[in-house]
């Protein structure tokens, strides 16, 4: 894979449009996973491009070029979403004092899924990214230890990492997970 | 339930284990670890539950990356976009003086823009809408709010409004009406603006008014402040027909009749005249949930074994 490091005089157009083209769609799942909307996880991997091409010159890249996307996505999506659930936390709060006998708890699956979802959203940066990576691009360690820039030891501990933060922020859950689980596996499996 | 020891080397290899990235020799390490202890095994089949799990996490809308740059360079070639170049050379003092100019005449520009008046105004219909720090308004019809657009947390309010406002210790919320002024921390609360007299009316909380030079005055929850040229007056709030067009509810608890026919017809734009004598302090007690006015009208006077007849625009009552 290309190595791009924008230099002092910052880079070229077209090395910029090989960068955003090779890297937009993989950031935009991150993005997705992060965010759970599309059309909001392409702003931020936008806001994140148009940075990086305004900064060129300033930008210094420690580790590889995609390791420097990943948290970048990463940091713009924790932001925005602090500001949204600002904004949605006032909203229930008005609608609760609005109608005070309405409302009720979601579904089971629902709620599972946001666990889920908070869950994966509560690992630290690196941890994320290589979860991702792994989980959802299905990429083998070696391939993520070179995008990263990083040793194949660290994906390992990442990993681990993950699934034990995972498992502590679950723990009340994973009865319900279980079931689930088999009944996906019941359902792909029955013949009919 | 117990789990085993904490150890990173442990939680690597059953992950390398479970994604088949492990050695031969790493994977008996497994198997052997799995089989010391049911708790083990328990612990490496949370790990898999998980991973098994968090599939359904996965992106579900793929993007088109070369639509995705088009929509980039279209966003770059805005203006606000466009990269920042510095004046390097022939720095005259002109230039020092034309540039002291510019920046002058921009931050200029950018306060008045940012002082600029933004009016939120009602017609014919009642309007909610939340403001910049989160409070929200509803309006009744032909009412308006003005505020500054960098909103510091200070509105004139001309008719009338009821407010929830966002708690921030830090900034009060302040409520300029005619020549009084209402400040609060994090309430909700009415007020209205009428030819005489303007009426704050407190819901949750408490709010402090202070009229034209005169005193600051507290009213809490319950309680409402009648504002007139000849000062300020606290009472005990009488009904809840003030909310009515927010909450299109008309609660009526021993409410004369003359106070409802005055809110009915003001929310149905209809004159309405109570003819017969004393009837009009007759004690109503009922609640009317988004029905017509004739409904309202047959209800209201038949409890109180009246009649009603239109005359015209007029409704009359006997």
């Amino acid at each position: 894979m290309e190595e791009f490091q924008p230099g002092p005089g910052g880079f070229t157009d077209e090395a910029f449009e090989r960068l955003f083209k090779s890297h937009f769609r993989r950031l935009h799942a991150y993005a997705c996973t992060l965010l759970r909307d599309g059309s909001q996880a392409e702003e931020m991997v936008q806001n994140v491009f148009a940075r990086l091409y305004e900064r060129a010159g300033e930008v210094r890249i420690e580790t590889s070029t995609e390791a420097y996307l990943y948290r970048s996505v990463y940091h713009e999506c924790l932001n925005h979403q602090k500001h949204l659930k600002v904004r949605r936390a006032y909203q229930a709060h008005a609608v609760r004092q609005g109608e005070p006998s309405s409302g009720g708890p979601g579904s089971p699956l629902k709620e599972l899924e946001s666990r889920i979802r908070g869950a994966m959203n509560e690992l630290p940066e690196q941890c994320r990214t290589i979860f991702q990576l792994s989980r959802f691009e299905s990429l083998k360690y070696r391939e993520i230890a070179d995008h990263l820039g990083i040793s194949v030891k660290t994906v390992e501990n990442q990993m681990g990492k993950a699934l034990r933060i995972l498992r502590e922020q679950l723990i009340d859950y994973l009865p319900v997970i279980l079931i689930i689980v088999l009944k996906t596996i019941l359902y792909v499996s029955a013949p009919f | 339930m117990s789990a085993p020891r904490f150890d990173p080397a442990i939680d690597a290899l059953l992950v390398k284990y479970l994604l088949g990235e492990a050695t031969a020799a790493e994977r008996e390490q497994v198997t052997g670890w799995c089989a010391l202890d049911a708790a083990n095994r328990r612990y490496f089949d949370h790990f898999r539950l998980l991973w098994d799990a968090s599939r359904a996490q996965a992106p579900a809308e793929p993007v088109d990356e070369m639509a995705a740059w088009e929509r980039f360079q279209a966003r770059r070639a805005e203006p606000a976009m466009s990269p920042v170049r510095s004046i390097r050379r022939h720095r005259s003092p002109l230039l020092w003086v034309a540039a002291a100019a510019v920046i002058a005449l921009t931050a200029t520009a950018i306060w008045g823009y940012l002082n600029r008046t933004l009016t939120l105004q009602s017609n014919a219909i009642a309007l909610t809408q939340t403001l910049p720090d989160g409070s929200q308004v509803t309006l009744n019809k032909h009412s308006s709010l003005k505020y500054t657009a960098r909103f510091d947390r200070s509105v004139t309010l001309d008719g009338e409004g009821f407010f929830d406002i966002r708690q921030n210790p830090a900034q009060p919320f302040l409520v300029k009406v005619g020549a009084a002024t209402v400040q609060v921390l994090g309430t909700s609360f009415n007020i209205r603006q009428g030819d005489s007299a303007t009426i704050v009316t407190v819901e949750t909380g408490r709010v402090a008014i202070r009229v034209g030079g005169d005193r600051q005055q507290e009213i809490g929850a319950g309680q409402e402040v009648r504002i007139t040229a000849g000062g300020a007056t606290i009472r005990t709030t009488t009904d809840q027909l003030y909310q009515y067009y927010r909450t299109r509810v008309f609660a009526c608890h021993a409410t004369p009749l003359g106070r409802l026919a005055q809110v009915l017809s003001e929310a149905y734009d209809t004159p309405i005249r109570i003819d017969t004598p004393g009837a009009a302090d007759l004690p109503l007690t009922a609640t009317f949930r988004d029905e017509s006015l004739d409904q309202v009208l047959d209800v209201a006077t038949k409890t109180l074994g009246l009649s009603w007849s239109r005359q015209g625009q007029e409704v009359v009552i006997r």
